[in-house]
């Protein structure tokens, strides 16, 4: 079997055109769709960074959002128990106030109540001392020692003129 | 000469004596007047005489003296 230049360089020459063919045709657009995966990939990793990054962002002013709202909560609680303090303490005070007025007032009508006993029990003591004199002055005066009883007043009345 | 009224009352008749003793009594305190005595029995005076000479009362009768005892023990009872 002879070796044959011509049919080499012609086996030469049309495998370089079909490997530049297929190069042109097929290993390039290959390489090139390789490529675009490979840039849709990165991109795709890169938009999931960053919304991973954003998502913890949001996570974290979530938190932030949650610590504020805590404390503005406890806060707010705590000021709301010292004015209910304030408050109760302020209608204790009040009550305490009413209730000592309520009793000074039930004293002095106390007091007024039996000032005015005292004080009929003593008009009808009186009454009753004015009325046994009288009538004792009445059974034991009679005409002759009512003339002697003129007499000894004119006496003092007259030099009183 | 001018009247002097003096009404004279008590719980039984005056005698002229007691009239005229008013009567001499009230013309020396009053000099130049006439005196006209005025007796009046009221028996709600139960004892004793008032007189009422011009404007003033002296009252000396046992009525006086109830009211006076009343006055007194209900200031200092």
């Amino acid at each position: 079997m002879d070796i044959q230049l011509a049919q080499i360089i012609f086996q030469i020459i049309n495998f370089g055109v079909v490997v530049g063919a297929l190069t042109f045709l097929l290993y390039k657009p290959v390489l090139k769709i390789f490529d675009e995966r490979a840039q849709r990939i990165e991109e795709g990793q890169k938009a999931a960074e960053e919304a991973i990054k954003k998502h913890e962002n949001l996570d974290q002013m979530r938190k932030d959002m949650q610590t504020k709202l805590k404390k503005e909560r406890a806060q707010m609680l705590e000021e709301a128990t010292e004015e209910a303090k304030a408050k109760k303490q302020e209608i204790l005070a009040e009550a305490r106030k009413e209730a000592q007025a309520e009793v000074e007032k039930i004293r002095k009508a106390g007091e007024d109540e039996k000032a005015q006993l005292i004080k009929d029990v003593r008009v009808e003591l009186v009454e009753a001392v004015v009325q046994a004199t009288r009538s004792l002055t009445l059974q034991t005066l009679d005409a002759k020692k009512d003339a002697q009883l003129i007499d000894a007043e004119l006496n003092k009345l007259l030099k009183q003129i | 000469m001018k009247n002097l009224s003096v009404k004279a009352s008590s719980a039984t008749k005056l005698s002229n004596d007691q009239l005229s003793k008013i009567k001499q009594a009230v013309e020396k305190k009053y000099p130049d007047t006439k005196v006209l005595v005025e007796a009046k029995v009221d028996k709600s005076l139960i004892g004793g005489i008032k007189l009422h000479i011009q404007t003033v009362e002296y009252d000396a009768s046992i009525q006086g003296k109830l009211n006076q005892l009343r006055t007194h023990l209900l200031e200092n009872l």
